[in-house]
């Protein structure tokens, strides 16, 4: 009997431990505490990025040469990154330096530039006459949106220009479809029109403009 | 019948101290529960118990801690703040905590406050490149572009 009251106590005392050590005391949670370090690994950012911000900075606070001195520090470490260097060419167009922008972007794959990157090189190929470099740059914008009427208008004109009437027509009738009330777009139309031949027809459509 | 004895005793100490647990510390047998669903990353289901035991007066830090990383979690950035703002009361000094509550408040578009905050935390670590990047950010988002330049400047070790 007695034994078996030294079991029970012993019973007890071990129960009393594991109560108040185990379920009492402090909550246990993986509160960062101010000793500890303050930015996860994972968190850190990396020198070529902080540069990179500041390449941004710099141009959005106009002090363009400075910003492509960062944008040109980055692309010595990072030579693939597109999106650096279409900023880079934009920073450059802002500067006034439209064949560095020009040279910096034609050294992009094409499928790497972005929609605005895209119609800035068009442009600039249009300026240079080089339609044959423009136009598919256009037609790829245009695949991708098809209500992009500004780069389809480019389109319309460049094939103008490049007396494919037909196809030009195609396009200005595919703008002025969604947008009829454009009369400046309309009266490109009509002497696209004039051009091709189709007199009486530019006139109907030159008459449209009248007010 | 001694081993008899033994194991009854055994089922009444756990019984009664299972009992005695719940009864007498239940926001402990919430708090656990909360746990539980914390490890489970049921976030969402978490988020009651913990405001039960805040509401209890269960006052451990943990719980605060955690109801903030919930409600970051759960993308509630209004209460993410309530509750960091009252963990930084309670530990002023708390640098993770200043951190934390800075990026909510960028989040939230209170960009004076979080340079506010950075600035604070900077004045005691000044060589912590992170926490420039993280400043200049702040003031790149407030439009004062020149004293990001600066820290990110400092961030790179380009002092100006």
């Amino acid at each position: 009997m007695k034994k078996t009251v030294k079991v029970f106590s012993i019973a007890i005392a071990i129960s009393g431990i594991f109560f108040f050590t185990t379920y009492t005391g402090t909550a246990h949670g993986q509160q960062k505490d101010a000793g500890e370090s303050i930015v996860p690994k994972s968190d850190q950012i990396p020198g070529w990025k902080a540069r990179w911000e500041l390449a941004r900075v710099l141009s959005y606070a106009k002090r363009y040469n400075e910003s492509v001195v960062e944008y040109e520090k980055i692309l010595k470490e990072k030579p693939d990154l597109y999106e650096a260097k279409i900023e880079m060419a934009k920073t450059l167009y802002w500067m006034g330096k439209k064949d560095e922008a020009f040279r910096t972007l034609e050294e992009i794959p094409v499928e790497k530039l972005d929609g605005q990157s895209q119609a800035a090189l068009a442009e600039i190929y249009i300026t240079q006459k080089r339609y044959d470099k423009a136009e598919p740059l256009l037609r790829r914008l245009i695949a991708k949106n098809p209500n992009d009427y500004k780069a389809r208008f480019k389109l319309a004109e460049l094939l103008s220009w490049n007396k494919r009437y037909k196809e030009s027509i195609v396009e200005y009738e595919a703008i002025l479809n969604d947008l009829p009330e454009d009369k400046q777009v309309r009266r490109k139309y009509a002497l696209v029109l004039m051009w091709s031949g189709r007199h009486s027809d530019a006139a109907a459509q030159l008459r449209k403009t009248l007010p | 019948m001694k081993a008899r004895t033994v194991i009854i005793s055994f089922v009444c100490i756990a019984v009664i101290t299972t009992l005695a647990y719940r009864i007498i510390k239940q926001e402990w047998v919430v708090y656990r529960r909360a746990e539980t669903l914390y490890q489970k990353k049921e976030y969402k289901k978490a988020i009651p118990y913990y405001t039960s035991l805040l509401e209890k007066g269960f006052r451990q830090p943990v719980v605060l801690s955690r109801l903030g990383e919930l409600y970051l979690e759960i993308s509630d950035l209004d209460k993410a703040r309530l509750a960091y703002e009252e963990i930084l009361k309670n530990e002023p000094l708390n640098m993770w905590v200043r951190i934390t509550l800075a990026d909510i408040y960028m989040r939230l578009g209170d960009y004076k406050r979080t340079i506010d905050l950075y600035t604070l935390v900077l004045s005691s670590q000044s060589d912590n490149r992170h926490l420039h990047i993280l400043l200049a950010r702040a003031l790149t988002a407030k439009g004062d572009f020149e004293s990001a330049i600066t820290h990110y400047r400092i961030a790179l070790g380009e002092k100006q």
